[in-house]
């Protein structure tokens, strides 16, 4: 029995090792992670807008009635929400707002915000009417939430993120990639998403108010607010739902040119 | 290049033995077959997804044994033996290990 | 400043721990591979067969040998391995694992025994501690073990 003891070469034995190609690889699947995640987002987002579309005004406030009726009302009563009750009847003339089933919220939160939630309920917190001392403003306000169930940025919104939870859920469920690349491009590509429909909400709310109120000079009151708020860098934009402020006013401003014009 | 896993290669006389070879790998499905195979796991039978996963490493990783093999310049690899573990969740990790030699052709 | 911490908190630090384990990991792998290879020119003498068939004269001792070791990955691999799940195809980040694991066993096996000049009828076997536990996964155990024979000084291999 001869045994020969030889010396393998260093490709030979590192076959099996895959020795620096971390990098390599890293590459190769942040390119792909980008694509799958991308993929998702418009694959889904294409269905949902189709679904939506195919709901009509009457089945949303059927579906969702009883989910808006849910939310508190016990505040209802304050002075705030007569006030902007009042306005919102007075947008509701317009024969362009959807057909809905409109019933303001007061939310006890600082933060100055204002949502729209399915069926026609649109919460205010209180910050928001705090600061809000003017009938435009507020106007300006609902018409905007109005501008979000007349686009059903709402029903989007709610497919969208049930969608993303299932599909995120199944190809990323469990697993640590979840926490990185995939999430932070979709939340990219999710704010990109919602500053269009904020814009676009905006739209509606000016030409709304623009319709109900003649002066457009009290909209410049609202921007005066808006432009205060811009405290956050410019980069921080890029995570956050709505559009920077001043990028936000000089597009309003536009807007109203244009409605001023036209109306 | 022949691989057996006895100790000979019935039929040849072994001229030289040179060593150990082996050759690893790990590799995962993705993402839909992982899925498809929980669902097929409620009702049972072949998970084809799988057995393909596995041959394919079982084939890589004889190749990679091979190329070992091969550098050592031998024509033959007996006592092939497969070993198999599981580190990673739904990754197949194949490991296998043999004797290199050269044969009297 | 909320919203500062929001960001940092959310991205900045999984991608910096990521970056981090990345830097640190691959130089300990380097390293443990520099250190593989040197040892395997130093135990070079010791040959190694997987069958039973040893030459049968001059022996001088037989001992049992093994070798274990258990190793895991750094956080950034097993973040690559997460990724490469999804799309399937070789996991290279747990293949160097295995690799250096298994070179590392049957050195220490050889080392165990260093006077030994032929190994035969080894045989790997890989466990994993964590087996089952979603989030530990990557941490492995390589045992080597085969007999040792030792000859008599003026037989040549």
């Amino acid at each position: 029995m001869k045994i020969v003891n030889q010396k393998l070469d260093e490709k030979a034995s590192d076959v099996s090792s895959a020795r620096g190609t971390a990098l390599l690889e890293l590459r190769n699947l942040t390119v792909m992670v980008c694509l799958l995640a991308a993929g998702i987002f418009f694959g889904i987002g294409s269905v949902v807008d189709v679904l939506v579309s195919k709901i009509s005004f009457e089945t949303e406030v059927r579906l969702f009635g009883s989910m808006s009726l849910a939310i508190e009302k016990e505040k209802n009563e304050d002075i705030y929400i007569k006030r902007a009750e009042t306005i919102l009847e007075k947008l509701k003339k317009n024969s362009d707002i959807p057909p809905l089933n409109y019933r303001l919220v007061m939310i006890d939160i600082k933060e100055p915000n204002a949502f729209a939630f399915p069926g026609g309920t649109i919460g205010v917190t209180r910050g928001l009417m705090n600061q809000l001392n003017d009938d435009t403003a507020i106007a300006f306000v609902l018409g905007h939430e109005i501008g979000h169930f007349h686009n059903r940025d709402h029903l989007r919104g709610f497919g969208r993120s049930v969608g993303m939870a299932i599909a995120y859920g199944i190809i990323f469920g469990g697993r640590m990639g979840d926490s990185s690349i995939g999430n932070i491009l979709n939340l990219v590509l999710q704010r990109q998403y919602s500053r269009q429909q904020e814009d676009k909400a905006d739209q509606f709310g000016v030409e709304l108010v623009c319709r109900a109120y003649d002066n457009v000079e009290t909209i410049d009151k609202l921007f005066k607010i808006l432009e205060e708020q811009d405290k956050m860098p410019k980069w921080a934009y890029m995570f956050a739902t709505h559009p920077d402020p001043k990028s936000r006013v000089q597009k309003l401003k536009q807007y109203t040119k244009k409605s001023v014009t036209t109306f | 290049m022949l691989l057996t896993n006895i100790e000979t290669v019935p039929g040849k006389q072994i001229i030289e033995h040179y060593g150990l070879v082996s050759g690893s790998t790990v590799r995962a499905k993705h993402v839909g077959r992982d899925f498809m195979a929980g669902l097929k796991n409620i009702v049972g039978g072949e998970l084809k997804g799988y057995t393909e996963l596995l041959d394919d490493s079982r084939q890589e990783s004889t190749r990679r044994m091979i190329t070992q093999a091969e550098a050592f310049g031998a024509n033959a690899i007996v006592n092939v033996r497969f070993s198999t573990s599981s580190v990673a969740q739904g990754a197949a990790e194949i490991y296998v290990y043999g004797t290199a030699v050269r044969i009297k052709e | 400043m909320e919203y500062y911490a929001d960001i940092i908190i959310n991205f900045g630090l999984p991608v910096g721990f990521i970056i981090l384990a990345m830097i640190t990991g691959s130089i300990l792998e380097n390293r443990h591979f520099k250190n593989i290879e040197k040892r395997e020119a130093d135990q070079h003498r010791i040959s190694i067969l997987t069958t039973r068939e040893y030459p049968k004269e001059n022996i001088a001792e037989t001992r049992m040998v093994s070798g274990s070791v258990v190793v895991s990955v750094d956080y950034f691999k097993r973040f690559l391995a997460s990724l490469r799940n999804i799309f399937g195809g070789e996991v290279s980040s747990y293949c160097s694992l295995l690799d250096r694991g298994r070179r590392e066993a049957i050195l220490r096996m050889k080392e165990q025994w260093s006077d030994a000049d032929l190994i035969v009828h080894l045989r790997v076997e890989t466990s994993s501690i964590s087996k089952g536990n979603k989030k530990s996964i990557g941490s492995t155990e390589v045992l080597a073990y085969g007999t040792g024979i030792r000859f008599e000084k003026q037989q040549k291999l």
